[in-house]
């Protein structure tokens, strides 16, 4: 077992998981004592009824005071202004948020500002800015993948000064994640495969990654195993209840897992990718952690290798010879891919190149490569990636994840 | 098939490590402390742990208020708090440090409620519209393995039980410089306990966030126990120099000491622990404690209560790593997991010449104390709290009589 | 209550004499090599004009505040929080902390992979400025040091590694 020499770990979420968790909604919002909450979430989680079911489980105990789905795509500072407001004209006393990232993102803003009772959002950026208990927060994560139902962070975006305000705090935390298998019963094949594969770059980062430690391990294993096991099958039927709710826990634990030993490289250039490109997190998580591992290779054999029994299962683990095995997860990690590829019919793209938007168009033209490039050179997760990236190498494990060839590991510069 | 339904809350973080004494007051700030409040207990006076509590808060502008060791001449427990309740009122302190292990830590939960709720707490008892509230930051700093109560969210005082989610610490730090050092027999007593509780939600829950924990705690356990206490050839020898490698050891087995109680606040019926403490109290034999007692529990609770589940086969995993676990046939795996169990036990035995018992027969309870003892599980309620049911008493007096 | 003491913990002199004199130091390279070195030119370049940055201990520590200023020269300034706007802050958790990163026992992604630093400000301003210190402590330190306080040592030119070696060094020693 690797033990750092120093590691911090902790995640204070009460953990709520079940296929009837939403009824006890009541129950942990009775606690602090809140009745009157507003139930946020965004448009397309409304149309696919989702909002009606929490709805349904939660309205004979609660006095829901608004129900609000204008959260756009990418939280936006003018809608957690607009929606703070109503939450004080409403009277409302808490916030259940149902959907991914940016519902949880806004619902964090919102609670900031009427907690502190300000509109000024600017004066809790950075870290450990905030100092008491927010207002109560419930988190009903819709795509089980994302994991920010148990992350400290929160990403709000002024598109009118045209910059992010970063959030960290332990403050932000929702109280507690309703983790519920009808959220996710109605996700498209090609979306349940996409966010599965961003958890498991969640939990294969941790693995990986500078902040590695034994708890954060635990939890990113027991993410891998239950996605190796539960994704593939729930493709073809998705209707099975206890493959569902074990897969949102797998991104729930992935989430806890990289919420405290954070994510390297393929984050890093996920993030450019999504933001150049607009290419959905997921699908670029896919693509890209395979190469992540091999970049890495040489400074983190031993990591790559650990996850293998994770991966594969014991039967497998015991015959790779002792040479092997760090190769063999690489590839465990692409045969995922290609199968997924198979089961969304052609749906989970395996390279860059591949991915296309609603009318076909390839979302990643090559030209644009440089750019990602560029702005991958900007991105705070590669702190935390063993290996040192510059331009050149950027620019290089993009060439080969939009080709979809494996990384040239003799070309990776080493130290 | 297990179904996942379940909930989980661990309010603590645990920072753990080199320097991690320095953390401290930068997070006690991020939660709005100014005036630190610091508990401790002889052991960690005798590990001179001010020492390096003090240069860690130099330079960061927050005042230390720091109390004696409670002296067990000096009055009852009552006392104590009061006294502690009127220098820290009287004075304006914001947060609280407890220093070691065991009492001191109740000590410091039970001022945590008196001054956050208020002394009344004590005579009304712990209402529902406390659940709410929050308490004072509250950082445990172990300084031995503990018995995993500490990082826990019950607190005992004056044979009173409070359970409040808030009461368990915020902050568990564990710092190697901070280890103190002890006997063989508590450093046993403190890692066969976590074992225990690691062990059996290992088995028994069915909770993906709860195994994680687990099964961190076992392969800590597994990896330092062994050369904590082979560091020295003698059993009897005295813990002599307390070098560096001692100190990283035994801050593994308070860590893993720190994550069972963080069990211990989501489960209530971990029963080899449960038994393990009742027999402690109850048996007319001294030297057996309770932590010793659990892991002669241990192996016969999982046999009667899972018996050849999958999920006893999977306890394999942590105990013995990968490598192990993928060597062994899975019909093999729980019968392994089983017999490691008992290794460890063995192996203690024969290094300690005896003075740690593999049975109840080697603790000297003879069949005769062991009938005595069924009758009394039969007839206390003491596993109403524990929610173990008539069936499940008969089961544990057969355990009983097979340890 | 009898025994009980009432301490607020000292300053640690020579812990901040030292933070104090490396930072004067690290703050004269990088404004040498801001002068000198192309790669570090072209990170400040990308900083809007007037931007500052600092490098700090909680609470209030030793600190440096490097920053371009009206006419974008880039300038060391000193440790004075107050007289200028800081737009980006590093901050190590302790006294400590920072001790341990300025004597290159702990690197830079080390200090920041457990945890013991948080940044304020810009993400991408504050991986050019950790970009940069990186080249410096290339510049200041022997390699052997160099290689333990950053990730992968660079493949400089011999001239890069010597005659602008040379100069950063003079600029930092007199301070222009
Ligand atoms: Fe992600």
């Amino acid at each position: 077992m690797y033990i750092p020499d120093y590691y911090e770990f902790g995640c204070p979420v009460n953990i709520v998981a079940g296929h009837d968790s939403l009824e006890k909604t009541a129950d942990i919002l009775a606690v602090p004592g809140s009745s009157q909450p507003m139930l946020l979430t965004d448009k397309g989680v409304r149309q696919a009824g989702l909002a009606d079911i929490v709805l349904d489980a939660v309205k004979d105990r609660l006095d829901i005071k608004c129900v609000e789905d204008g959260v756009p795509p990418d939280s936006d500072l003018k809608v957690v202004r607009q929606l703070a407001q109503l939450y004080n004209q409403k009277g409302c006393d808490s916030i259940i948020a149902v959907g991914g990232g940016s519902v949880l993102d806004t619902a964090k803003g919102i609670n900031m500002l009427v907690s502190e009772k300000t509109d000024d959002l600017m004066q809790f950026t950075g870290a450990g800015a905030l100092k008491r208990k927010l207002r109560p927060l419930i988190a009903v994560p819709t795509t089980a993948g994302t994991g920010s139902e148990v992350t400290i962070a929160a990403v709000i975006a002024d598109h009118e000064k045209n910059r992010k305000m970063i959030f960290g705090s332990h403050f932000l935390l929702p109280d507690a994640a309703l983790i519920d298998s009808r959220m996710t019963l109605t996700l498209p094949a090609h979306i349940r495969a996409a966010t599965a594969m961003d958890a498991m770059a969640h939990a294969v980062e941790a693995c990986v990654m500078l902040s590695k430690n034994p708890l954060s391990d635990a939890h990113a294993k027991e993410a891998i195993r239950r996605i190796m096991k539960h994704l593939l099958p729930l493709i073809a039927e998705p209707e099975n209840k206890e493959g569902r709710l074990s897969l949102a826990l797998a991104a729930a634990l992935a989430g806890i897992a990289f919420s405290n030993s954070l994510v390297g490289m393929v984050h890093a250039l996920g993030h450019s990718v999504g933001s150049v490109c607009h290419v959905p997190h997921g699908n670029c998580m896919a693509i890209l952690l395979s190469y992540g591992l091999e970049y890495n290779f040489h400074k983190t054999e031993e990591r790559i290798a650990d996850i293998l029994f994770s991966l594969a299962g014991p039967e497998i683990y015991a015959k790779t010879p002792k040479s092997q095995p760090a190769q063999k997860s690489i590839d465990c990690i692409r045969k995922l891919n290609r199968d997924l590829f198979q089961a969304t019919k052609g749906l989970h793209a395996t390279c860059l190149k591949d991915l296309k938007d609603r009318e076909q168009h390839p979302m990643v033209p090559k030209e644009k490569l440089p750019e990602i490039a560029q702005t991958a050179l900007g991105d705070g997760m590669v702190f935390y990636n063993p290996e040192d990236v510059d331009y050149e190498d950027w620019l290089m494990v993009l060439e080969a994840a939009w080709e979809g060839v494996p990384l040239d590991r003799t070309k990776v510069r080493k130290g | 098939m297990n179904t996942d339904n379940f909930t989980f809350l661990c309010r603590s973080r645990s920072l753990f490590g080199k320097n991690a004494l320095e953390h401290l007051p930068f997070e006690l700030s991020g939660m709005g402390a100014r005036k630190v409040f610091v508990l401790r207990d002889n052991a960690s006076e005798s590990s001179d742990s001010i020492r390096h509590l003090r240069p860690a808060f130099a330079d960061s502008g927050m005042t230390l208020g720091l109390c004696p060791p409670p002296d067990q001449n000096s009055g009852t427990g009552t006392d104590i708090l009061k006294d502690c309740y009127r220098t820290f009122t009287g004075k304006g302190y914001d947060s609280i440090i407890a220093l070691g292990t065991g009492p001191i830590t109740d000590l410091a939960k039970a001022l945590n409620l008196a001054v956050s709720l208020g002394p009344e707490v004590f005579k009304r008892g712990i209402q529902p519209q406390d659940q709410a509230k929050s308490l004072l930051p509250f950082a445990y700093l172990p300084t031995r393995g503990g018995s995993g109560r500490e990082s826990s969210c019950r607190a005992c005082c004056n044979a009173q039980i409070f359970e409040l989610p808030a009461l368990a610490p915020d902050i568990v730090l564990t710092d190697e410089r901070l280890m103190a050092a002890d006997t063989k027999e508590n450093i046993i007593c403190s890692a066969f306990s976590a074992l225990s509780v690691c062990c059996e939600t290992f088995v028994f829950a069915d909770n993906p966030m709860a195994k994680a924990y687990a099964s961190a705690g076992i392969s800590l356990l597994m990896e330092h126990l062994f050369p904590l206490l082979e560091t020295e050839n003698e059993w009897n020898a005295r813990p002599a120099a307390v070098g560096n490698k001692y100190r990283r050891n035994l801050a593994c087995i308070a860590h893993a000491s720190a994550i069972s109680g963080f069990l211990l606040a989501n489960s209530t019926s971990i029963i080899s622990f449960h038994l393990g403490n009742f027999i402690a109290e109850n048996a007319d034999t001294s030297g057996l404690t309770a932590g010793s007692a659990a892991a002669i529990f241990l192996p016969r609770v999982l046999e009667q209560f899972a018996g050849n589940t999958p999920a006893l086969a999977q306890l394999l995993l942590p105990l013995g790593g990968q490598d192990a676990f993928s060597a062994v046939p899975p019909v093999q795996q729980a019968a392994a997991a089983i017999h490691i169990l008992q290794n460890i036990l063995n192996r203690f035995y024969q290094i300690s010449f005896g003075a740690v018992p593999r049975s109840l027969g080697d603790a000297g309870i003879d069949k005769s104390a062991v009938a005595r003892l069924q009758e009394k599980i039969q007839q206390e309620d003491i596993w109403t709290e524990t929610g173990i049911s008539g069936a499940g008493r008969d089961k544990i007096a057969a355990v009983l009589l097979r340890s | 209550m009898e025994g009980f003491i009432e301490i607020r913990p000292r300053r640690r002199f020579f812990l901040r004499l030292y933070l104090h004199i490396m930072l004067r130091v690290l703050g004269r390279a990088i404004q040498a090599a801001a002068r000198v070195d192309e790669d570090v030119k072209k990170e400040f370049n990308a900083m809007p004009e007037n931007y500052t940055f600092s490098l700090g201990a909680f609470p209030a520590g030793p600190c440096m505040i490097i920053g371009k200023d009206t006419q974008g020269i880039v300038r060391y300034m000193g440790s004075d929080m107050e007289k200028q706007p800081v737009h980006l802050k590093i901050t190590l958790k302790s006294v400590r902390h920072f001790f341990s990163l300025l004597t290159f026992t702990e690197s830079t992604p080390v200090s920041n992979a457990r945890n013991r630093m948080i940044v304020s400000g810009d993400v991408p301003y504050a991986c050019a400025a950790v970009r940069i210190m990186d080249i410096v402590q290339v510049y200041l330190l022997p390699r052997w040091m160099a290689k333990m306080a950053i990730k992968r040592y660079p493949r400089w030119t011999f001239k890069r590694h010597t005659v602008d070696r040379a100069k950063v060094l003079i600029r930092t020693l007199l301070g222009f």
